[in-house]
């Protein structure tokens, strides 16, 4: 038998795991990738909460509907030749009595270099399983759940407000640009025509998958030598123990608990 | 059946691991186990606690003694010793055993006159230490108070003591004593989760099984 046994419901569970959330805070990334046929630099923030724990022998915890708090900023660049034709306006002559010909001068549109960016918060939910690990590294136990499966990403909705997103930051950065005007309308529908609701959704299930991919929390945390009173004067050291061996598992009875057993030594 | 029962954490501390914890505190603050008089020490340490010596007319400086418990076991119930305690722990008890050591200096101390302060007492000379090692046994339980889990002795055994009216008097003395040393030795009871939870108790703290359980919430 072990020196010490902690059995904690799914209600208590759910707090460690709150917990475990809260410890990891806010996870920041950033990289390039590909948005439909254009390059898009993107950098990204997530946070986790909520869900509901169950508990499953041995060692699994599941959170269902886990809520991934994400904001994601990206910048696509591209030459807005490459959608819409370049063109020139031919050169016009005419004759004016007592002035001669008059004409006027070759006139080549080339489409200028943009920049789009885009800033987008939302969240999505996902359910997964989380496998419980015990381990000791440089004096800390940790007692931690690391995803089983990558889940499935819900990028649908947020894809289609990007691109809509797109659509309307498209738009107002080109009517800045002369001689738009008349491809205004088809400039803009040929970007997130040429992006697409599948691009997007291409482009945001990587960047997402980044942070639930491998995906840990550590839902408790403490020093190898456990302080069991602190110090109060020099004559009253503080006492601790050292925590020898430390485990964690699920176990069912008429209901699933979340053990701890550890062993300890003076 | 559960572990958790009605409550959302349980916790549970085996006997063998209390002792481990106990072991930790005698090492850490032994002064709680040594009291001794000044012909012993000067002022109180870590490792011995300092008490006047015993006034007594005509004794100069009283009657100087030390007292130290070494390192405690705790048994839980049901009874681990296979039949041989001698304070079996019944349902809910713990039975506490450990070697009481009496020490007196047995010699005269020394006396000269300060002019300043009148007469002054030094070191006792010509001692001859005299010590008597008891093995005491004292069977109590828990009491919960103000997030801690402490110990408190109801009857205690001090065996080959004759006559019976002797063993009675150090008893009750020695009952005092353990319980005084007894309530230094505390558990606060987020210590019990690892300080995984913040815990409010709803039941317990009880012996069962070798162990101190308690439910809780978080």
């Amino acid at each position: 038998m072990s020196d010490l046994l902690v059995a904690a419901d799914e209600t208590a569970a759910n707090t460690l795991v709150q917990t475990g959330q809260t410890l990891l805070g806010t996870v920041s990334k950033n990289g390039n990738g590909s948005l439909g046929p254009f390059n898009a630099s993107w950098g990204a923030s997530a946070s986790f909460s909520g869900g509901t724990v169950s508990l499953r022998e041995p060692d699994i915890i599941r959170i269902a509907n886990c809520s991934l708090n994400y904001s994601l900023n990206f910048n696509f660049s591209f030459d807005l030749s490459d959608i819409i034709p370049d063109f020139c306006l031919p050169q016009i002559c005419v004759r004016i009595p007592f002035i001669g010909q008059v004409c006027t001068p070759r006139i080549c549109i080339d489409w200028p270099s943009v920049n789009i960016p885009i800033n987008y918060s939302d969240s999505l939910q996902f359910s997964s399983d989380f496998r419980l690990n015990a381990s000791l590294d440089s004096g800390k136990w940790s007692v931690d759940i690391e995803i089983v499966d990558i889940p499935l990403l819900q990028l649908s909705p947020a894809a289609t407000a990007i691109l809509s997103a797109i659509g309307i930051a498209a738009a107002a950065i080109l009517a800045t640009i002369p001689f738009i005007g008349p491809f205004l309308s088809v400039a803009a529908l040929a970007i997130t025509a040429a992006i697409g609701i599948a691009g997007l959704t291409g482009f945001l299930g990587p960047i997402l998958s980044l942070f639930v991919s491998g995906l840990s929390f550590t839902i408790h945390q403490f020093d190898q030598r456990f302080v069991i009173l602190p110090a109060t004067s020099a004559i009253d050291p503080e006492i601790a123990i050292n925590v020898d061996s430390l485990t964690a598992l699920v176990q069912s009875s008429d209901e699933d608990e979340l053990l701890l057993e550890a062993d300890f030594s003076a | 059946m559960s572990l958790t029962q009605t409550s959302t954490v349980f916790a549970a501390i085996h006997e063998n691991g209390l002792n481990d914890l106990i072991e930790a505190f005698y090492n850490a603050r032994t002064h709680y186990f040594v009291y001794a008089t000044p012909a012993f020490t000067s002022s109180t340490t870590a490792s011995i606690t300092s008490i006047p010596a015993i006034s007594f007319p005509g004794i100069p400086g009283g009657i100087d003694f030390a007292i130290g418990l070494r390192q405690p076991t705790i048994d839980l119930h049901p009874d681990s010793s296979g039949g041989s305690a001698v304070l079996p722990p019944q349902a809910g008890q713990f039975t506490v055993s450990a070697k009481v050591v009496l020490e007196v200096p047995c010699g005269d101390r020394q006396q000269d006159f300060d002019l300043t302060h009148g007469r002054k007492d030094r070191p006792i000379i010509n001692a001859s230490p005299q010590a008597t090692e008891l093995e005491i046994h004292a069977r109590g339980s828990l009491i919960n108070a103000a997030g801690n889990i402490s110990f408190k002795a109801e009857e205690i055994e001090i065996v080959d003591i004759a006559p019976e009216s002797l063993e009675n008097v150090i008893e009750c003395i020695m009952r005092l004593i353990v319980n005084a040393v007894l309530q230094n030795i505390r558990i606060p009871i987020p210590s019990l989760t690892l300080d995984a939870f913040s815990l409010s108790i709803i039941d317990g703290p009880r012996i069962e099984e070798d162990q101190i359980k308690v439910w809780g919430t978080v």
